[in-house]
């Protein structure tokens, strides 16, 4: 799971008891950077405000108090529609909804006492629930489990939540969201509901006045096949896919899939033919012609692996 | 260790999905840090973790939601490979950091100002899979696989070959 990329949203907030500040993704960082620079505005970056899977997924832009908000948020809506221009031809992911309050370990300590406190929003604590998520997590890890029956959807959840980073006091994040009735899984959008119901009642409230951030953000789910590819065989399907004649393919196109077959057995990549063949559905080939691409791929990364065999 | 017929019976008494774990599923949370390849340059896919996550994230909200099962062989297979996975994922991760030095070796040259890398060798991180692949076989009730359904299967047309070694013949295999 990644943080989506440039094209998150770009918003000065002011919520902060440090002055106002910006939120931003890895590849937004370095675009906003230079751009607040270019304007003279001045800022102080946290570029390790949120490590999601041990990398850096989320910085903090601090514009320190008495920032012209106008001004910035002028600059980035611009480095917005830049960056969404640039973006154009990147797919868009699924996302889902994620939540992380960070901040220092003083702050942190007292949002984790109001944590303990009396329930609020409908939340309730499950501490045997907690008890049994402390023993998957690795040891000392903070955990906190709270179940309401969420309005938006109608189905009692149980929100996971836990420590990370060192100590784990300075993050807590959600790490699940489980239906508490019925077998069916929650889908995205219920996902996203309940997501939006326990930072609305339970994590606003809570954090308000204590000075520590609660970032919001939307996370990419599910296995990208961008993420399986090196840069070189990401560029050749992008151009593949570009210039194909996507519902009565060319002989042309076939010879730029063969290279985009040939990057990818060179760069050994494992690719499921699924997600492969449901990247291309989505880029606009029909059904018919994904599977044959996808046939095409499978026959001719075997046929290369042979001859890899063979001349060993 | 319940033997089969007891687990029937409570899976009979309240039934719930039953997932059968392999060696290799509760291995490879940690075995992901590593090559594709032997002397390759792929690193493996790291998507089986996520999955493991949900799973006992379920589980701990609501026990009942299905039923892990591992054979006593899966448990020992474990026991007997996890040491040497760690030893070769913290082998990965050093070499991460050995590829990752040349660059900022190269910057040192150049004057160019890279962001901070940490070395990845002082993480946490393969403890903490170590943790998550022992929390899932810990969630697994383990069976006691005697001879006679290690016959039963062996016996199975066209499968003997596929089939899990029995213990006292197959472990020194792996």
């Amino acid at each position: 799971m990644t943080t989506s990329a440039s094209d998150a949203p770009l918003t000065v907030s002011t919520d902060g008891s440090a002055g106002p500040y910006v939120i931003v993704t890895p590849e937004q960082l370095r675009p906003v950077m230079e751009a607040l620079r270019a304007d003279g505005i001045r800022f102080q970056v946290d570029d390790e405000a949120v490590l999601l899977n041990g990398a850096q997924a989320l910085a903090v832009i601090e514009l320190g108090r008495g920032a012209d908000v106008g001004r910035v948020q002028g600059v980035l809506d611009r480095v917005a529609a830049d960056l969404k221009g640039k973006g154009r031809r990147r797919r868009r992911l699924a996302t889902q909804k994620m939540l992380v309050v960070w901040g220092d370990p003083g702050p942190m300590q007292q949002l984790r006492t109001r944590l303990d406190g009396e329930a609020v929003g409908g939340w309730a604590r499950q501490r045997d629930i907690e008890t049994r998520l402390r023993t998957t997590l690795p040891e000392r890890t903070l955990a906190y489990c709270f179940s309401k029956r969420v309005p938006a959807i109608n189905r009692q959840v149980a929100v996971l939540m836990q420590g990370r980073g060192e100590g784990n006091g300075e993050e807590l994040s959600v790490s699940g969201v489980v239906p508490l009735e019925g077998r069916q899984a929650l889908d995205r959008d219920q996902h996203d509901k309940v997501i939006t119901d326990i930072h609305a009642s339970l994590i606003e409230p809570l954090s308000r006045d204590l000075g520590v951030r609660v970032l919001p953000y939307d996370a990419h789910v599910g296995s990208a096949l961008e993420e399986a590819l090196s840069s070189e065989a990401l560029t050749r399907l992008l151009e593949f896919s570009a210039v194909a004649n996507k519902s009565n393919l060319h002989s042309l196109d076939m010879q730029r899939w063969s290279a985009f077959i040939r990057q990818a057995h060179h760069d050994e990549a494992v690719i499921d033919p699924t997600l492969l063949a449901t990247w291309l559905v989505e880029d606009g080939f029909p059904s018919r012609n994904s599977e044959l691409l996808v046939q095409e791929y499978e026959s001719g990364r075997r046929i290369l692996s042979e001859y890899d065999e063979e001349r060993r | 260790m319940p033997v089969i017929a007891h687990v029937e019976g409570v899976l009979n008494a309240a039934p719930k999905p039953v997932i059968c774990l392999d060696t290799c599923d509760i291995l490879e949370v940690v075995q992901c840090l590593d090559w594709e390849k032997s002397g390759g340059n792929t690193p493996r896919s790291v998507s089986c973790i996520e999955p493991v996550r949900r799973l006992l994230n379920t589980l701990t909200a609501n026990p009942n939601r299905a039923q892990l099962i591992i054979t006593d062989l899966v448990h020992t297979e474990w026991s007997q490979n996890i040491a040497g996975i760690c030893t070769k994922a913290e082998e990965f991760i050093n070499k991460i950091d050995d590829i990752v030095a040349r660059p900022y070796q190269a910057a040192g040259f150049t004057g160019t100002l890279l962001p901070i890398y940490p070395p990845l060798a002082g993480s946490t991180l393969v403890a903490d899979l170590v943790a998550l692949s022992t929390a899932l076989l810990n969630q697994a009730t383990r069976l006691v696989l005697d001879d006679a359904l290690i016959d039963l299967a062996l016996a199975r047309d066209g499968e003997a070959s596929a089939f899990p070694r029995r213990p006292h013949q197959g472990l020194d295999q792996l």
